[in-house]
């Protein structure tokens, strides 16, 4: 006979144990600091856009963020990383929503799904060229490269996700802190991070209003200020 | 041929190491700039202050888990954009500034956990109860909002004070087991806002204390230092000048350039040794004009090199003189004066001197001296003509003629190599038999000075305040671009600088014979010469 409780409470407290490993590790809590720290940043462009319907995604979105966190800090790394993909299809989803209402409105009423092909699309997707010239044509000469970047982690994350053979291999058998595994996680959520941010400031930045414009600078000088795009933007005085 | 990048900001603040070329004097300098003591950093426009800022920053950052100091970098460069009589008003947005981007770069390193405010996290009010914002973001918030209304006087009652601010950062280091922050400060003061210098400079006194380190980087030109900033004794002065006189100097920018050529352009250099030589001499020190030439000179031959030191040192470097005494128009006089003074006077008598000196063999000059005793506007000018680099200070209690004292310059060698006939064959003798005992000399009431003492110049010493609205309704013919773009736009109907900066490429595009490609080229040139033209 197995006692279930029993055997819940152990897996419970495994789960616990790779939490205080990894919280004992100082360079793993700096990484899991930075990455929490990004939920600061996904605020501030969620209130510059808070007028518009599609606002209510990034709520979902960082839902997700904070649950894959969650799986990370207790070692449930396949699970971290299919939210972490998640996450980061809701974030790219908002964009192409913002031009597709009717899209949304589907979605919100479970009436359609997310699809990253359509997202990556290079005739319509968020990062094509046609999609980037309507809302600001200085972003679509870098438009390839961070669609690139956006293919690749999506990519690392659906490895765990379809559980491909390698992820196997590299996902420890049992629940145990894995540094590698959990260094990788932070690597592709800041990678997310820098892609999240080119594709919303190439939709918004022409057209959200100077005080939101002057919230954002900082996270987006930060994260892709060497863009000639950015800086043009970042050059013009207020209008208000 | 690569492009290069003229500008630090162009280039990601972790690969900045990848292109440092490490001289013995930038070394110094970015020693300085990590050490305990304050070091304000001055240098002309392009001559490396950011991106020796950057290196410092990024070197401390390699060596954070030993010593525990911690750096942070900082641009005033959009307080040129601050519209506002109130003065409060420049002080509230540097501290908010600065405070805020401290608490940003703790965030990213992952050694401070901030909450979200709006977002809901997953545990919900247990969280929220605990997380209590730290002093310095509840002083952040503070400074922050007390700016944000241009048009509202600045209410200082209940705002923190500087010494809070303190207090609350060393607390935060105590927590955090950081022995020092290092701010490093770019772009630091307007160079012709003395109202904006003194604060800053007041400030940067007021931020002394035994955790914070203030690193500053200023033009030339920045010289009001407000009642309590004591230059020398409160900061370590330190300015960038990479000496032509000194053997390895070509090497040093050859360098420069290697880190960001390609194959094509170095097998050039390599084989135009002498040519490359000669656009690294005419530089003088400043990469930026190093780049700026030899990206129009890509097959470093006599006749590339030749029509880029006579187009590029005759009218461009000029442009952007020229173009301030369009902005600041109280100044007008003063900078149009320092450009005749160096066409009329100084090259024209160097020029022969060489000539002199070459056809006997003797070393030769660029060097001018002016007695100590002169007008102050003729100095005032000359520190305008120094900001964009035309002349630098090369020493100071020198002594001439009747052993008179007086403070001699280095006039840029570009400048003077444009009135050779073909520099490609005369530039390099001149550079390479240059020496300082050899200078023109102004005396105190030297005829040339006339015109601009005689002038009524009318507020030199208070400087004027910006408006932007004035600058982006200017004709869009002050931009730095060519004629043919010039053209375009005109036929485009785009007349101001306002036009040009709110024209997608899509209307540019409009214009006949100009497709993607060209189009790209005129915004980005639009976009960085009204850059240029804004941060003044």
């Amino acid at each position: 006979m197995m006692d279930v409780a029993e055997y819940y409470c152990n897996l419970h407290k495994h789960s616990e144990s790779v939490l205080r490993e990894m919280l004992a590790d100082k360079d793993a809590l700096e990484a899991l600091t930075t990455s929490q720290n990004y939920l600061l940043d996904y605020e501030k462009i969620q209130a510059a856009i808070s007028d518009r319907p599609e606002n209510e995604v990034i709520s979902a979105a960082v839902k997700e963020y904070q649950f894959a966190l969650f799986a990370l800090s207790v070692g449930q790394y396949r699970h971290a990383f299919v939210g972490l993909r998640l996450f980061f299809e809701l974030m790219l989803v908002t964009v192409q929503f913002s031009a597709h209402e009717i899209d949304y409105r589907l979605w919100a009423k479970d009436a359609k799904d997310i699809n990253w092909g359509a997202l990556k699309d290079t005739q319509t997707g968020v990062f094509s060229a046609n999609f980037i010239n309507a809302f600001n044509p200085g972003f679509s000469g870098n438009a390839k490269q961070y669609l690139a970047l956006a293919e690749t982690v999506y990519r690392e994350c659906s490895e765990f996700v379809h559980g491909n053979a390698n992820t196997h291999i590299s996902l420890p058998p049992d629940i145990v802190f894995d540094k590698e595994i959990f260094f990788s996680w932070h690597q592709k959520a800041e990678a997310m991070r820098m892609v999240v941010i080119f594709v919303f400031s190439a939709r918004y930045l022409n057209y959200i209003n100077p005080s939101a414009i002057a919230n954002l600078e900082p996270i987006i000088s930060d994260v892709i200020g060497h863009l000639s795009a950015v800086q043009a933007v970042f050059s013009m005085p207020s209008k208000g | 041929m690569a492009d290069f990048f003229f500008r630090t900001e162009d280039i990601r603040p972790d690969e900045v190491l990848t292109y440092f070329v490490e001289t013995q004097k930038d070394r110094q300098i970015v020693d300085a700039l990590k050490n305990r003591n304050p070091v304000v950093l001055i240098g002309s426009r392009g001559v490396g202050k950011s991106f020796l800022l950057r290196v410092a920053q990024r070197e401390l950052q390699n060596v954070f888990d030993s010593e525990r100091i911690f750096p942070v970098y900082i641009s005033f460069v959009r307080s040129s954009l601050l519209q506002t009589s109130d003065e409060n008003q420049f002080k509230h947005w540097m501290l908010a500034r600065i405070c805020s981007t401290i608490i940003r770069a703790l965030n990213k390193e992952g050694m401070l956990g901030s909450a979200p405010r709006s977002i809901n996290l997953l545990a919900g009010n247990q969280v929220s109860h605990n997380v209590l914002s730290t002093r310095v973001e509840v002083i952040s918030d503070a400074f922050e909002n007390s700016w944000k209304q241009p048009s509202a006087a600045v209410d200082i009652e209940g705002l923190p004070t500087i010494d809070e601010f303190k207090d609350a950062l060393e607390d935060l280091a105590d927590a955090l087991n950081i022995r020092r922050f290092v701010l490093f400060i770019d772009e630091a003061a307007h160079i012709f806002l003395p109202e904006q210098q003194r604060q800053f400079f007041t400030l940067y006194r007021d931020l002394r204390s035994h955790c914070i380190t203030c690193n500053a980087a200023v033009y030339p030109g920045v010289t009001s230092f407000g009642e309590t900033f004591q230059p020398v004794h409160d900061a370590t002065m330190l300015s960038i000048e990479r000496d032509v006189l000194s053997s390895d100097y070509v090497d040093n920018m050859r360098e420069i350039v290697q880190k960001q050529a390609d194959s094509a352009l170095l097998a050039n250099i390599a084989q135009y040794g002498k040519n490359f030589a000669i656009l690294a001499y005419a530089a003088t020190g400043n990469p930026r004009l190093l780049l700026k030439t030899i990206s129009r000179a890509p097959k470093v031959n006599s006749q590339q090199v030749n029509e880029t030191i006579r187009e590029f040192y005759r009218t461009e470097i000029w442009a952007e003189h020229s173009t301030l005494s369009e902005k600041y128009a109280g100044h007008k006089v003063l900078i149009d004066w320092g450009r005749t003074f160096i066409e009329t006077f100084v090259l024209p008598d160097l020029k022969g001197k060489n000539d002199l000196y070459i056809s006997s063999q003797r070393p030769t000059t660029a060097f001018f001296w002016i007695h100590r005793d002169t007008p102050e506007v003729v100095k005032e000018a000359l520190r305008v003509l120094s900001y964009t680099g035309i002349v630098s200070e090369h020493a100071v209690g020198i002594k001439a003629t009747r052993s008179e004292i007086g403070k001699r310059y280095l006039v840029n060698l570009g400048c003077l190599f444009a009135y050779e006939a073909t520099p490609a064959s005369s530039a390099f003798e001149i550079a390479k038999s240059l020496t300082p005992q050899r200078m023109t000399e102004f005396g105190s009431n030297h005829v040339s000075y006339r015109p601009l003492t005689e002038a009524t110049v009318e507020n030199v010493s208070q400087g004027i305040s910006l408006s932007l609205t004035t600058q982006l309704d200017k004709s869009a013919n002050v931009l730095d671009l060519t004629d043919w773009q010039k053209e375009k736009l005109t036929e485009l109907n785009l007349i101001t600088v306002r036009d040009v900066l709110e024209a997608s490429e899509e209307k540019l595009k409009e214009a006949t014979y100009v497709g993607d490609v060209r189009a790209r080229r005129m915004r980005n040139a639009a976009v960085a010469s009204v850059l240029e033209f804004l941060s003044g």
